[in-house]
């Protein structure tokens, strides 16, 4: 057979197989914006508004172009979703001619495709890799939803296609475009995800075997040791170089010569252009190549300068806010986020290391790089200090536990830790972070997922299971028959009885056996398997208490691993030759059989991976900003993603709501967050903090101390001199006014410098420190109850009792209630954890998605439900996502925000029935059964409040039915549990407390409302007796 | 070597020039008046900033695509 033939009929198929992907994921493409991040990529995708580091600028170009199709602002997130869904087709299509490539050369070598059953075996083993890949899990999960990690896929499958594209015309005259092709595909991908330098290994090795003639183990290895080097290059030579030697030009121009910001940038790109320019000129041979490939690479790490040009325009997004060549560097590095260390660092029981200074033991530190930062007033760059490192005391080898936040996480997971040896550590790494965040999730792609709840070690979260009921039952300590129906029913329940992974491991081997170009390709897939999985777990060094599971990092690895479930296919039908089938009813009944995987898998995978008709994240997210009040512009303060992004997607792409403002106090501590609060954004006005830059510039004010034992002795002084402390502290001293004022940023402003002086003198009086006054101006908070006056004249109490120390997103919360004063309504998610905020706690009403912040005049209060707004918010305002419509699939995030509605229902309708209200307690019952039915979202403990109104309002019939179903629900469930191994059983003792706690309280209403019949038929012989 | 073959023929040079100056256009389109801490500037999300410019942007980075892969046909 011609070889055109096959390329054209090997073509056609990769398109075929694309089509078919398309079609799948823009039929299962979420209609609106997803949970998580996705928001702001679709922000940042339609208004080039800047996200979290380090930023995806041209995943930003070319999300922009997918948003101009979109017919009106509601359909900007679904654009962006369907150019996810495209690129992963397109990944699709790509692993498809990966496979048919690497079978052809393992079938017919360098040579053509001659018989027309290898093409048969060669197209079918492709499409048997492809359709796994495309029905598998994690890809599919990122397929759907405008994530960076679909894109970043398709880069790498990009880049390792056109290396084997490389690989069959390295012969011919000028394959080495294909080369530079890749460098700029690198380039261009560091603007979209860091994820896809990880296959230069792999690459590096293909030129390797295409080039050498005598394959050696140290040739391997030197290829491999420069494929590092080139990684390492690139990532920590190349772009922080590049980017130094600009902060050098940079502070040259502005610093010494006065010119104007970002002048030093464009004269040092503008040089390097021209130095670049005359080397391509001059230079010949290697060296021309190599520069041409390090130029594009910067040719594609340019769209960067989308990221410096829009933070400069200070969008309300605008995070960490990159607009000057230091601040991106620090953007890149994502300085936001702590350091895991990688080779030697410190356990998480470290202590900084003290050393003497004069009479003080001080935390040793060392002076990183001097961070510099830009000042509009001056228009110049101001050194804000150096960046300071603790040095500990504690170091080791490959540090894996590391992190001191989580040393508990640690210690439960290991059941307790001594060292933490280096024989702890090993086991921790290899049993949570290698085989918990990573084998897990690949055996969930492979194997079988049990399902879609997020686990951290518990028997019945988010395990591998097979679907072999005996297996499942022997892997997770439990009897599988005995599983309750909430968990067999769980859409996210996958099982593939291991066959893809048989599949796979089939393939490995029988390309392994291929002569010598069957383990040269057995040594590339390994190594871009290896470096798109295992080596993300050793970089990421990943602590226990993951806020979601992490599988969709390492897509590339389970992308790497279908090459061998498709290379699978030419294993089974040359077993099928061997037990005597001929050579053409071998190759039809292996591909056919082999194809069966695939299908299979999409069967189980489909229904938790269709996010059609479901629109929770938007009107979640509205919910939040319509529980505010229309005017006076509300201030929302949040602090999770999930209670943050949906709300700006609402806000910055849908235009709703814009006059509110949502203030996500985890960013709150930094200076350049509080900048963006002190700037109006449409038509929400500025923060009425009257905060200077040096209130909250990094380092100023992150913590305050609280100091309890000052307040009588400021007492005593005003006893003693009441005038001139009143002068000089205010007339009260505990009004968060005054101790804003003068205990924490020290303002001067309207007093006399004697009075400046005094003030300093007095205050060291109060901690007795007196003899260090004049080098003293001491902050601290100088008592734990203090109080905030209201325009009206109303005192609002605050209490910091147990509290050792208030953030900066603290001080900006009290200096709003003390400034805002009642004319900007101030809200707290209900999300957000209310003890972080205590001080707030008696002054909080309940609306719906939020607690307004209303004054109440005694520490004792109890948080209050303002019971009308909340049933005109829950009944009128709010919309639940297109939950009715049982179909839709609501996953564990979605369902955990719905369970947040129905707590909020659950309390209104306990309300209204104290109010003797039955008739809008049961209307908001039947708003609950026909938004969330529980086919969709099943009921949980809120539901009682349900159960309660039913019976209440004599609906009897319906209320024994739901009676009934909790019953055995929780009866299922308590059964199982005792079924668990013992040393298994404390990991679920919360879902035990759980259900135990259901049933009894079902159980003491059945007892309530007399329905003995129906007790009886759970417990006939405690109701007998 | 195949090196002789990269880069040598007038159109690499022409349709990267190309190429780059719509980057760099696409880049200058996307400047303007910016928000301050007193106002905010509706400009910062005109068509000009967020739709013309980044297409600009985008179509120069794609036709390197073609600028680096051009061979005259033998």
């Amino acid at each position: 057979m011609q070889k055109f033939r096959f390329n054209l009929v090997d073509r056609i198929m990769g398109w075929v197989a694309f089509a078919i992907a398309a079609t799948v994921y823009c039929l299962t493409a979420e209609p609106t914006a997803s949970l998580w991040d996705c928001s702001e990529f679709i922000i940042s995708a339609y208004k080039l508004e800047i996200g979290h580091p380090p930023g995806a600028p041209f995943f930003m170009l070319t999300a922009n172009l997918f948003s101009q199709f979109a017919s009106d602002p509601s359909q900007v997130a679904y654009m962006v979703n369907i150019m996810s869904a495209l690129l992963s087709a397109g990944c699709i299509m790509l692993l498809f001619w990966t496979v048919s490539h690497l079978m052809r050369r393992l079938l017919c070598g360098y040579g053509e495709v001659g018989r027309m059953q290898d093409l048969l075996l060669i197209e079918g083993s492709a499409l048997v890799g492809a359709l796994a890949c495309m029905f598998s899990d994690s890809f599919w999960y990122s397929a759907v939803e405008a994530e960076v990690y679909a894109y970043s896929s398709f880069l790498t499958a990009l880049v390792f296609w056109l290396m084997l594209k490389w690989d069959e015309e390295a012969d011919a005259p000028g394959s080495d475009r294909w080369l530079l092709l890749i460098s700029y595909f690198i380039g261009l991908s560091i603007g979209v995800h860091l994820l896809n330098l990880l296959c230069i290994p792999a690459m590096v090795l293909v030129y390797y075997f295409r080039r050498t003639r005598n394959v050696s183990m140290w040739g391997i290895c030197k290829a491999l040791l420069i494929s590092f080097a080139l990684l390492g290059g690139i990532l920590y030579g190349l772009i922080p170089g590049v980017l130094w030697l600009a902060g050098r030009a940079e502070l040259l121009a502005v610093k010494q010569l006065g010119l104007p910001f970002n002048s030093g940038l464009l004269a040092f790109i503008l040089l390097l252009s021209v130095l670049i320019a005359w080397g391509l000129w001059r230079w010949h041979g290697t060296r021309r190549l190599v520069l041409s490939c390090v130029t594009l690479i910067l040719v594609g790490f340019s769209c960067y300068g989308v990221i410096l040009v829009r933070s400069a325009a200070n969008p309300p997004m605008d995070e960490n806010s990159p607009e000057d060549v230091f601040a991106l560097k620090r953007y890149l590095n994502r300085e936001q986020y702590e350091d895991n260390p990688l080779f030697y660092g410190p356990t998480y029981k470290a202590k900084p290391e003290y050393e003497r200074k004069g009479d003080f033991m001080v935390a040793k530190r060392k002076e990183g790089e001097t961070v510099w930062r830009k000042s509009e007033k001056t228009g110049k760059y101001v050194d804000a200090g150096n960046k300071l490192e603790y040095v500990y005391d504690n170091n080791m080898l490959f540090p894996r536990m590391h992190s001191s936040r989580h040393a508990q996480a640690y210690e439960q997971w290991m059941g307790g830790v001594e060292g933490p040896t280096m024989k702890e550590n090993v086991r921790f790494f290899v049993s949570y972070q290698l085989y918990y965040m990573y084998i897990r999730y690949f055996l969930w792609n492979f194997v079988g997922r049990q399902n879609d709840i997020p686990g951290n070690g518990e028997t019945e979260h988010g395990n591998w299971i097979t679907g072999i009921d005996a297996v499942d039952g022997l892997l997770l300590g439990c009897d599988m028959d005995k599983l309750p129906s909430d968990l067999r029913e769980n859409k996210g329940r996958n099982v593939y009885y291991a066959l893809p992974l048989l599949l796979g491991l089939l393939g490995m081997v029988w390309q392994r056996r291929q002569g010598a170009q069957g383990r040269a390709q057995f040594l590339v897939t390994f190594w871009l398997f290896f470096m798109t999985g295992i080596a993300i777990v050793l970089y990421l060094n990943q602590t226990p208490l993951q806020a979601r599971e992490r599988d969709y990092s390492y897509a590339g690895s389970f992308y790497a691993f279908c090459i061998w479930v498709g290379l699978g296919t030419g294993a089974v039908v040359s077993v099928l030759r061997r037990l005597k089938f001929g050579e053409w009813s071998s190759v039809i009944v292996g591909v056919l059989l082999c194809l069966l995987v695939p299908i299979q898998m999409g069967c189980q995978t489909w229904d938790d991976h269709d996010r059609s008709g479901r629109y929770t994240c938007r009107d979640f997210g509205r919910n939040y900003l319509e529980t505010a009040p229309e005017e006076g512009h509300p201030i929302i303060f949040c602090h999770g993603d999930n209670d943050t992004f949906p709300l700006w997607y609402v806000q910055e792409v849908e235009g709703k709501r814009t006059e509110a403002r949502a203030c996500n106090l985890s960013y709150a501590g930094a200076d350049w967050y509080v900048e963006q609060m002190l700037r109006p954004a449409y038509g929400s006005p500025a923060f009425p903090l009257g905060w200077e830059t040096e209130d909250y510039s990094y380092g100023n004010n992150d913590v305050v101390r609280i100091e309890p034992e000052l307040h009588d002795r400021v007492l005593a002084l005003y006893r003693q001199e009441p005038h001139t402390l009143r002068r000089i502290l205010g007339d009260e001293p505990f009004d968060m006014a005054n101790i804003l004022r003068h205990w924490v940023f020290n303002r001067t402003d309207g007093m006399s410098e004697e009075d400046v002086r005094l003030r300093r003198y007095v205050k060291a009086l109060a901690c007795g420190r007196e003899d260090e006054w004049e080098t003293l101006d001491i902050r601290c908070i100088p008592t734990d109850t203090a109080f905030a006056v209201q325009k009206s004249g109303k005192r609002m109490p605050l209490s910091f009792a147990g509290k050792d120390m208030l953030f900066k997103s603290d001080l900006l919360i009290l200096q709003l209630l003390v400034n805002a004063d009642e004319t900007r309504p101030l809200y707290v998610t209900t999300s957000m954890n209310v003890d972080d905020v205590a001080y707030l706690k008696p002054h909080l009403v309940l609306e719906g998605l939020l607690y307004r912040i209303a004054p109440s005049d005694s520490l004792e209060t109890e948080i209050r439900v303002d019971v009308e707004r909340l049933y005109s918010n829950i009944m009128e305002r709010f919309s639940y996502g297109g939950l009715s419509d049982t179909e839709v699939y609501a996953d564990y995030d979605v369902r955990k925000m719905a369970y947040g509605h129905q707590h909020k229902m659950a309390t209104l309708i306990d309300a209204l029935l104290g109010q003797g209200d039955g008739e809008r307690a049961l209307a908001v019952v039947r708003k609950w059964q026909r938004e969330m039915p529980p086919q969709v979202v099943p009921y949980d403990d809120a539901a009682l409040s349900m159960l309660r109104c039913l019976y209440h309002t004599g609906h009897h019939e319906e209320a024994d039915a739901l009676a009934a179903d909790m019953l055995s629900r929780s009866v299922e469930w308590l059964e199982w549990i005792g079924t668990l191994r013992p040393e298994r059983r404390r990991g679920s003792a919360f879902t035990e407390y759980r259900w135990n706690r259901i049933m009894e309280r079902t159980v003491s209403m059945l007892f309530h409302y007399d329905r003995k019949e129906l007790l009886s038929t759970y417990f006939p012989e405690q109701i007998s007796k | 070597m195949t090196l002789k073959h990269l880069f040598v023929e007038r159109t690499h040079y022409v349709v990267s020039a190309l190429a780059v100056f719509l980057i760099l256009s696409g880049f200058l389109l996307m400047t303007g008046e910016d928000s301050t801490n007193e106002t905010f500037c509706p400009d910062i999300f005109s068509a000009r900033r967020i739709t013309l410019a980044p297409l600009m942007c985008l179509g120069g980075y794609l036709l390197l695509i073609p600028a680096i892969l051009w061979r005259r046909n033998t």
